[in-house]
């Protein structure tokens, strides 16, 4: 039978960080603080989460920091939810936020966070998974408002954010990756980008300019809980 | 040689058309010079008139929901016959049998005088030596009115009517009914074509052509033999779909067509068919040999459209995919690492391995032909599989997040409600977790269908075509029933008040699937089971032991004999009537299904099933 035995997972987990363990529920909840993502990564086995519903609880932002390969990671090891019970984002934290954002609907890796959004970053992230005290925010988000998509030579970018007038554009991913990483998951300073293709970007609200880094914005969209292509 | 190929409405405006991107490749090869006409997305951009109410809104309501009652068909009678041809009793049909965009269809009627002498302008603005029309479905009414007008305009401009419309008896009829039409090539196109236009160049007879019907000096209808040639898989020519993409991204109509895709094709036939071939089917006309192309040819003309356009979502006209393919075509596909979305018919009996397969090379949505969740009526229809093995295949495709797109069929002579339908409609509120159908639908009585082709399969009266042929066409009884491709037939099978019951407990299918889960989760010896389903109580079930040894071997769908030898094989020695009572308590909770004394789990494992669980408005479903 297929059984995978939980209690290295969790004997692993405890030595991370606190651990709340719900055994009738089979579910845990993991809290990590500044600079242990490393180690809750390294206490899951090749079997992932092996039966447990692993949930990851991030001290306040920006306390904890995930990068995307990590965020990657977790949803690889099978956890079910990633939450951060973050208070007021700072401009300074907003590249990182962005790109943590980005990395959990790429990986589909479900985010559940309370906080705010800083004014001068509240349009850009109106795709983002929005905070759970913001209705505002909460009720235009849609899956897939801006996303792109990996093709031969291309990203093929799709925004929907204005649903009355959805585009796409299919743009020179050789070029984006120079900037932004393979990924396309990664911020820059706003200084090394070519001005021109840099307002270019901006103008098509593809790139926010936040804490003097550019961010790219559509994350990479693989997944599709909604009947596609019928 | 200037040919020129027109695609007439009602085809959908979301991709090229398959017929003419084909034979473009093929006459093109041979030296001619093609141009092909996508006068269905000029149509509708022909609708775009705010001053009369229409919009291509309404092009689209009579191109996805017009087949079935000849809407599409009646609109170019105007042209083709006359305006106002049968109209009082064209629109007390629609009001009779629920249409609901009648007067869409009227105005649309009127007009469609004008648009076709449009597509006539523009045909003769190629300067063609050969027009080549194409039909399917919907598409026999415009394509003759455009041959009409032409031949009235150039009475020497040879004109050909092709596609799956020609198949056959059907092609026969409308070159002998309508001689505007001057060859019908029937059967695939890529062989009679060809020798079409060697005739014309003179190198060889008419009657020498491949299944085509031509006329004599004196104009009258030679029907040379039906003979359908399959083309060869390595024959299958590369679709030339730029001249589409060139349009539709030009077109005024662009924002009512909210998606474009490449539509190609890497098979024809069926290799399902050709063993034992679905009783209603009949899709493959005269031609279900199956086909592939090999798949170093099917890669490159994937790879080459999805760089070339910058498109990466594709739908294969396939009827069914190729099962090599899963070996070579696929796996190179998910190698390549973009993005793509996918669409395939498939066998439903796909194994876990192969879905896994189909999901890493972005296979997104199939037609796996689920049909019945009843082992009687697949049965009728020689499926070749089991209720329980359908219910198994769609919570398969859930796990492997592949979405599959089926109907429930029903009306199939032999079928009994309390054997065949009860059973079902009494399990199917704990089916709801796992993904529904798009609508229960009567069976339809197709042209080349089995159920057409053989009386003693239970539908044995006189072949009468649907209602809609004879408001549509002017003539003979017999005449119509060789043109007509659809057949009324006194309904069999269940009535249809019967059949609301199975269409209303799908209807609450289709609104509790995106609230519902059943997840389980294996930790030590124990199986837990989330039940989040609509209509059920919040619950745990805890399996433990030898409950969840069964629980798990029934991840496949075995009868009670089979099961325990499976358990035994594990290790299991448990006593029938432990078993038997643990199935039918577990029935009573939802959480197996059975179907002729064939059991399967129907429970996902949970961290597939939570993580595919955004629901559109942004909240994510907590199991």
């Amino acid at each position: 039978m297929p059984f995978a035995e939980s209690e290295p997972v969790l004997a692993a987990l405890r030595g991370t960080g606190h651990v709340r363990h719900d055994p009738a529920k089979k579910r845990a909840v993991v809290r990590i603080g500044p600079d242990e993502t490393g180690h809750v990564l390294a206490a899951f086995p090749a079997s992932g989460v092996a039966g447990l519903g692993v949930t990851i609880e991030l001290d306040a932002w920006p306390g904890a920091k995930l990068a995307p390969r990590d965020v990657r990671a977790l949803a690889d090891a099978g956890v079910v939810m990633l939450k951060v019970d973050g208070g007021a984002l700072t401009e300074h934290a907003l590249p990182d936020w962005f790109e943590l954002g980005k990395a959990a609907l790429a990986h589909g890796l479900p985010l559940h966070w309370a906080g705010g959004v800083p004014s001068v970053a509240r349009e850009h992230a109106r795709h983002l998974t929005p905070p759970r005290d913001d209705p505002a925010l909460r009720s235009s988000w849609r899956y897939g408002m801006l996303a792109w998509r990996r093709g031969p030579g291309f990203a093929l970018v799709e925004d929907a954010r204005d649903s009355a007038n959805r585009l796409q554009y299919a743009m020179d991913l050789t070029a984006l990756q120079s900037l932004f990483g393979e990924a396309l998951d990664r911020h820059i300073p706003q200084s090394i980008v070519d001005p021109a293709l840099l307002d270019q970007l901006v103008d098509m609200r593809l790139v926010a300019q936040l804490a003097g880094r550019a961010v790219w914005l559509p994350y990479r969209m693989r997944r599709w809980p909604v009947a596609p292509l019928a | 040689m200037r040919i020129t190929l027109v695609n007439m409405p009602w085809q959908a405006l979301t991709w090229p058309s398959m017929a003419m991107s084909a034979l473009d490749t093929v006459v093109t090869d041979l030296g001619h010079e093609v141009t092909q006409l996508y006068e269905n997305l000029n149509y509708a951009e022909h609708c775009l008139d705010a001053a009369a109410g229409l919009s291509p809104a309404d092009y689209l309501a009579i191109s996805s929901g017009g087949f079935d009652y000849g809407v599409g068909e009646w609109v170019f009678t105007s042209t083709l016959f006359e305006p106002g041809w049968r109209q009082p009793e064209f629109t007390a049909y629609l009001e009779r049998v629920g249409y609901q965009d009648i007067g869409p269809a009227i105005a649309l009627h009127h007009r469609a005088p004008e648009f076709v002498d449009q597509v006539v302008e523009r045909v003769l603005a190629t300067g063609p030596d050969l027009v080549g029309l194409t039909t399917t479905f919907e598409q026999n009414v415009p394509s003759l009115a455009v041959a009409l007008r032409l031949k009235q305009r150039r009475p020497d401009l040879p004109i050909a009517l092709g596609g799956a419309n020609c198949d056959g008896d059907m092609g026969a009829a409308l070159h002998r009914n309508f001689p505007q039409i001057n060859f019908v090539v029937r059967g695939e196109g890529e062989r009679p074509l060809t020798e079409l236009l060697e005739a014309m160049a003179d190198k060889r007879g008419f009657e020498s052509v491949t299944s085509l019907c031509w006329r004599d000096a004196h104009g009258r209808s030679v029907e040379n033999p039906y003979k359908p040639v399959g083309t060869p898989g390595p024959a299958l020519p590369i679709a030339t779909i730029r001249p589409y993409f060139d349009h539709v991204h030009r077109s005024p109509a662009r924002p009512w067509i909210s998606e474009t895709f490449l539509r190609l094709e890497t098979s024809r036939g069926c290799w399902w068919g050709e063993k034992r071939q679905c009783t209603f089917c009949g899709l493959n006309g005269g031609s279900i040999s199956y086909r592939s192309k090999p798949p170093e040819r099917a890669w490159k003309e994937i790879s080459e459209a999805v760089t070339e356009f910058g498109i990466l979502d594709v739908t294969m006209t396939d009827n069914i995919l190729d099962p090599a393919y899963l070996r070579t075509l696929l796996p190179q596909l998910a190698e390549a690492g973009w993005d793509l979305r996918i669409f395939y018919e498939v066998k439903s009996n796909l194994k876990p391995d192969e879905l896994a397969v189909l999901a890493a090379a972005g296979v997104v949505s199939v037609q796996p032909g689920i049909e019945s969740l009843a082992s009687g009526p697949l049965s009728l229809m020689d499926k070749g599989t089991t209720g329980a093995a359908q219910v198994r295949a769609l919570r398969l495709f859930l796990e492997h997040g592949i979405f599959p797109l089926w109907n429930y069929l029903y009306g199939f002579p032999g079928e009994d409600w309390e054997r065949d339908y009860a059973h079902v409609v009494d399990q199917i509120p704990a089916l709801v977790h796992l993904p529904p159908p798009k609508r229960s639908n009567r069976l339809s009585l197709d042209r080349f269908s089995p159920l057409f082709l053989r009386p003693e399969l239970g539908i044995d009266e006189r072949r009468t075509p649907a209602e809609w042929y004879g408001i549509v066409y002017p003539l003979s009884e017999s005449e119509l029933a060789d043109i007509a491709y659809a057949f009324a037939y006194t309904p069999r099978g269940i009535d249809d008040l019967t059949a609301k019951r199975l269409s209303d407990v799908i209807a609450h299918w289709q609104r509790a699937y995106e609230r519902s889960a059943l997840n389980y989760r294996l930790d030590a010896d124990e199986v837990l089971i989330e039940d989040r389903r609509e209509g059920w109580p919040i619950r745990d079930h805890v399996l433990r032991g030898d409950e969840a040894a069964i629980y798990l071997t029934l991840a496949r769908h075995l009868a009670l004999p089979a099961l325990q030898a499976a358990l035994r094989a594990g290790g299991y020695d448990i006593d029938s009537k432990t078993v038997k009572d643990l199935l039918h308590r577990w029935r009573t909770l939802g959480l197996v299904y059975e179907d002729d004394g064939v059991w399967v789990a129907l429970a996902v494992p949970a961290n597939v099933r939570e993580r595919m669980s955004w629901k559109e408005e942004g909240e994510i479903v907590a199991a």
